[in-house]
């Protein structure tokens, strides 16, 4: 019996799974950077074999070059026809979490920054529309004004809105309004690893 | 196009062009005017003020009115109640 496989992903099912998608946007839209198979696979959550599955066939599609030093296989993008335009695509689908997440690291007093809303919705699997805005929950207490700066930075590269919720963290332990009971009833996606996904 | 595009977009860029370099509240409309917008358009995902909100809000309204005095010569009063 054939084992199934799981749904695509529905951020852009174009593509077979969402790891497939996220590794895809990590080499791609860092186009400078060089990866090991292990680096990727601690940055996706997946097992360094589930990385190599899915970057053999970006190789052999020419998206993706590799070289070997010693036991280590490091990965990045390589230069093809195919490889602007496929980027494209993960940046507009994928991108959102990662280009965010380079955006606000360098933002002092921001605790944990989560996407909510309809694009967290679709990256955890739910079908639905075509996102609007983009939606960032940022808990902490940042410079508002350079928060924003950061925030803005990133919309013109993911072509969408960017819209930032700032709540203190007092009032993600202990928030009893609407707004918290909908947000961490649906699905959260953390920017920094070491977050709690909802 | 966002619903916001065009309301007041161009007396803003006008303004921080001309002086935003140099009065750093200035650049603080946008974020507002993006805020007011959003809490006037409430939907599932968009939360209403919070108290930081529009403490924050009042701030950037009484600088960018000292700024606006300062660059017209007029005394303008912005109320917090």
């Amino acid at each position: 019996m054939q084992k199934a496989s799981p749904p695509p992903p529905p951020l852009l099912p174009l593509l077979r799974s969402r790891l497939q998608a996220e590794i895809l946007a990590l080499v791609l839209l860092g186009p400078e950077q060089e990866w090991s198979l292990t680096g990727l696979a601690s940055r996706s959550g997946a097992s360094v074999s589930s990385v190599q599955r899915e970057i053999t066939p970006a190789e052999q599609a020419g998206v993706v070059q590799s070289r070997r030093l010693g036991s280590t296989r490091f990965v990045r993008a390589a230069d093809s026809p195919l490889t602007a335009p496929l980027t494209e695509l993960l940046l507009r689908s994928f991108g959102p979490r990662q280009v965010l997440a380079e955006a606000l690291e360098g933002v002092e007093g921001i605790e944990r920054a989560y996407l909510f809303g309809s694009w967290a919705a679709r990256y955890a699997g739910e079908a639905g529309r075509p996102r609007a805005d983009l939606d960032v929950l940022v808990i902490g207490a940042p410079d508002r004004a350079e928060l924003d700066d950061a925030a803005q930075r990133a919309a013109g590269p993911l072509a969408q809105e960017v819209s930032v919720t700032i709540r203190s963290p007092a009032w993600w332990r202990e928030g009893t309004d609407g707004f918290h009971a909908d947000v961490t009833r649906r699905p959260l996606v953390p920017l920094f690893s070491g977050e709690e996904s909802g | 196009m966002s619903r916001e595009s065009g309301r007041h977009t161009a007396v803003q860029d006008a303004v921080i062009v001309e002086f935003g370099p140099s009065i750093r509240a200035l650049r603080s409309f946008s974020r507002l005017r993006r805020a007011g917008n959003s809490f006037e358009y409430p939907s599932t995902e968009t939360p209403g003020p919070s108290r930081d909100d529009v403490h924050d809000a009042i701030w950037v309204a009484r600088e960018v009115s000292d700024a606006a005095g300062k660059i017209t010569g007029k005394r303008l009063r912005v109320s917090a109640g």
